[in-house]
């Protein structure tokens, strides 16, 4: 289902960008530590992996590869309007993405 | 270069190599993108076919008006109804003529009747795939040089933009609206680097489809001249024959579609693309049917194909596909990926979107170049080459679209019977952008944004308006009857409506913002100031 891939990358591209110094600050308010960085950055790359496992176990590794590549491409983007625009959800929105894409992988 | 760093002779690339030809690559991004749904736009280009509703009998329907309609044919060829295309296409050749793709007698029918649907002269969305590269109204070869010099170009742009905007990837994630020039900075690595996959693939892809035609030389040296060779590897196509038989062929009816159909759909999961029947109505018929598209991108144009005796129904021996080499499959997976030849609704939409952020990415491009230069040119003074830049960039991004408008319009309104129709809505198309150019330079550049893309609005708004009033198969209807071919591009014209609607807004409002400041002693420039 494209919707819970989407929201698996989504949740992924949402730690990576609290993995980088300037959103974690807007988000959290505080600096990250460094331990903090790397953990978000492997949850954020493993999310991301994950997304394209499925995808390929679904479509098979061509048609998959290129659904991937084209759902990361709206993930991201609906992660920079929420960071713009509201910065205040994010971690709500990581909650209830996580949540989505857990419901599609039990 | 001299005394220029790595940094600043890739910003120096990256700026004039863009600009010089940003305005072809919008052309070439925005057509290609609509490419995607190129049937599905051809479809909606022929209201009248809106009607055909496809079902269980359309196959047995379809070929007993073969029968009726060209009893004497050497060979049928029908299309069957599919997701992308609602209407049945049916072919035949007469005795003694070469089956070709676009020679014998051909006919769109009723899915639901097979009664002949009208066809509009119309060369559909395939004015826009063949302008996409190879532009038009000049030699084929010459103009997919050009389209392929932007190809690299842009590859060039791609990698020196990555290079040149250093903070691409720390700045990932980030937009800062409202200031200005930095915002357009923003938006501009934002649209680039969010889907850059996707950016890198498309115009990798389209590098290796136009280096096939233009420079086979490596597949010439590698299959030692046999392009033929090449060709049959790479496509192998197998064509329905007529198992050699001695006897004298006499009159002998069709065998029943129906189970014939049913064996071939228990076998393919998407179903039955196309029914070629050689010889019909002899001793000699072979009914052949082809499997719609398959899965995998390596196999592009192999899907598999069924022969069955065109009396008895027996399932003939069947060819295997030849096995795939690795230079087929890899240059099957990359052109795939560029024609979409296989893919699904997901992937179609997927990708329409991501053309859109690439034509997006081409025009923040071009209205950066102008808005970076903007407070050098309010003190210095007004600069030709500036005024151009401007002029061109309302009249490519704004005036494409408009275009655009202008060709599905003249599919609606010219009529029907008349002469040298589909060579009419290509030179209205260009009448209409045209005009946008001279509109833009007669007006003040930011009244040109604003009017134009207005325009835009409100001729793609009305589009589907117009099937209210005159076609049967309007929003209501075809959302009601599931027809999301046709609801599909009505809706899609809407969200263009929309967006270009959003863009007059944004205009307006940042217009009367700078009025307000421009009023005050002290402004603050950048804030206020949108660029255009």
């Amino acid at each position: 289902m494209p919707v819970f891939n989407i929201a698996l990358c989504f949740s992924g591209f949402i730690l990576l960008a609290l993995a980088m110094e300037r959103h974690f600050e807007t988000v959290i308010g505080a600096s990250p530590r460094r331990a903090q960085s790397a953990m978000l950055k492997v949850g954020g790359w493993a999310a991301l992996i994950l997304a394209a496992t499925r995808s390929i176990q679904s479509d098979g590794p061509s048609v998959g590869l290129a659904i991937w590549v084209g759902e990361l491409g709206i993930a991201a983007t609906l992660v920079a309007l929420l960071l713009t625009y509201g910065s205040r959800r994010v971690v709500l929105a990581a909650f209830v993405a996580g949540l989505l894409a857990a419901c599609f992988l039990g | 270069m001299n005394g220029m760093g790595f940094r600043q002779s890739n910003a120096w690339l990256h700026t004039w190599s863009g600009l010089l030809l940003g305005w072809l690559m919008y052309a070439i991004f925005v057509t290609g993108t609509i490419s995607f749904f190129r049937d599905e736009i051809s479809f909606w280009m022929q209201p009248e076919q809106h009607v055909s509703m496809a079902d269980e009998g359309t196959p047995e329907r379809v070929l007993s008006a073969m029968q009726k309609m060209a009893p004497d044919a050497s060979v049928w060829s029908v299309s069957l109804p599919g997701p992308r295309d609602a209407a049945v296409r049916v072919q035949w050749f007469d005795q003694g003529e070469k089956p070709s793709k676009f020679g014998g007698h051909r006919v769109a029918l009723d899915a639901g009747t097979a009664q002949v649907l009208p066809q509009r002269e119309s060369r559909g969305a395939d004015f826009l795939y063949r302008f996409h590269f190879e532009l038009y109204g000049m030699p084929r070869i010459a103009a997919r040089w050009i389209v392929g010099i932007a190809t690299m170009m842009m590859l060039i742009a791609i990698v020196s933009g990555v290079i040149t905007h250093k903070k691409i990837f720390a700045d990932f994630f980030t937009f800062r609206p409202r200031k200005g020039q930095r915002s357009w900075m923003d938006a501009h690595n934002a649209l680039a680097v969010l889907s850059l996959p996707f950016h890198f693939m498309i115009t990798y892809s389209g590098l290796l489809l136009l280096m096939f035609m233009l420079m086979p030389w490596g597949v010439q040296s590698a299959y030692n001249g046999d392009m033929r060779a090449y060709f049959n590897e790479r496509g192998a196509r197998v064509t329905a024959t007529a198992p050699a038989s001695h006897d004298q062929p006499f009159a002998a009816p069709l065998a029943e579609i129906g189970p014939i159909m049913a064996q071939a759909r228990a076998r393919w999961p998407h179903g039955v693309d196309h029914i070629t029947v050689t010889s019909p109505g002899t001793s000699q018929a072979v009914i052949e049917l082809r499997e719609r598209g398959a899965d995998s991108l390596l196999d592009r144009g192999r899907s598999e194909r069924l022969q069955f005796d065109g009396v008895s129904g027996v399932l003939l021996e069947s060819v295997p596909p030849p096995a795939l080499s690795p230079v087929t499959a890899t240059y099957n997976v990359f052109s795939s990926l560029h024609l979409l030849r296989f893919a699904g609704p997901w992937l179609r939409w997927l990708f329409f979107l991501a053309g859109f952020a690439g034509s997006a990415m081409v025009a923040t491009g071009l209205i950066l170049w102008v808005v970076k230069r903007l407070p050098q040119r309010r003190k210095q003074g007004s600069h030709i080459g500036h005024h151009l830049v401007e002029r061109l960039n309302v009249a490519t991004i704004a005036g494409l679209l408009l275009a655009v408008a202008a060709y599905f319009w003249a599919n609606r309104l010219l009529p029907v019977e008349m002469a040298a129709r589909a060579d009419w809505e290509i030179r209205i198309f260009f009448i209409a952008w045209a005009s946008c150019l001279i509109h833009a330079c007669l007006r003040p550049h930011r009244q040109a944004w604003i009017e134009q893309l207005a325009m835009v609005s409100i001729l793609y708004f009305l589009l589907p308006v117009y099937s209210f009033i005159y076609f049967d198969t309007h929003l209501l209807n075809s959302l009601a009857a599931g027809q999301w071919l046709v609801a599909g591009v009505d809706l899609s014209l809407w969200a263009v409506a929309l967006f270009s609607a959003a863009g007059v807004w944004f205009l307006r409002t940042r217009q009367a913002a700078s009025k307000r400041s421009s009023g005050a002693a002290t402004t603050v420039k950048g804030r206020s100031y949108a660029g255009l």
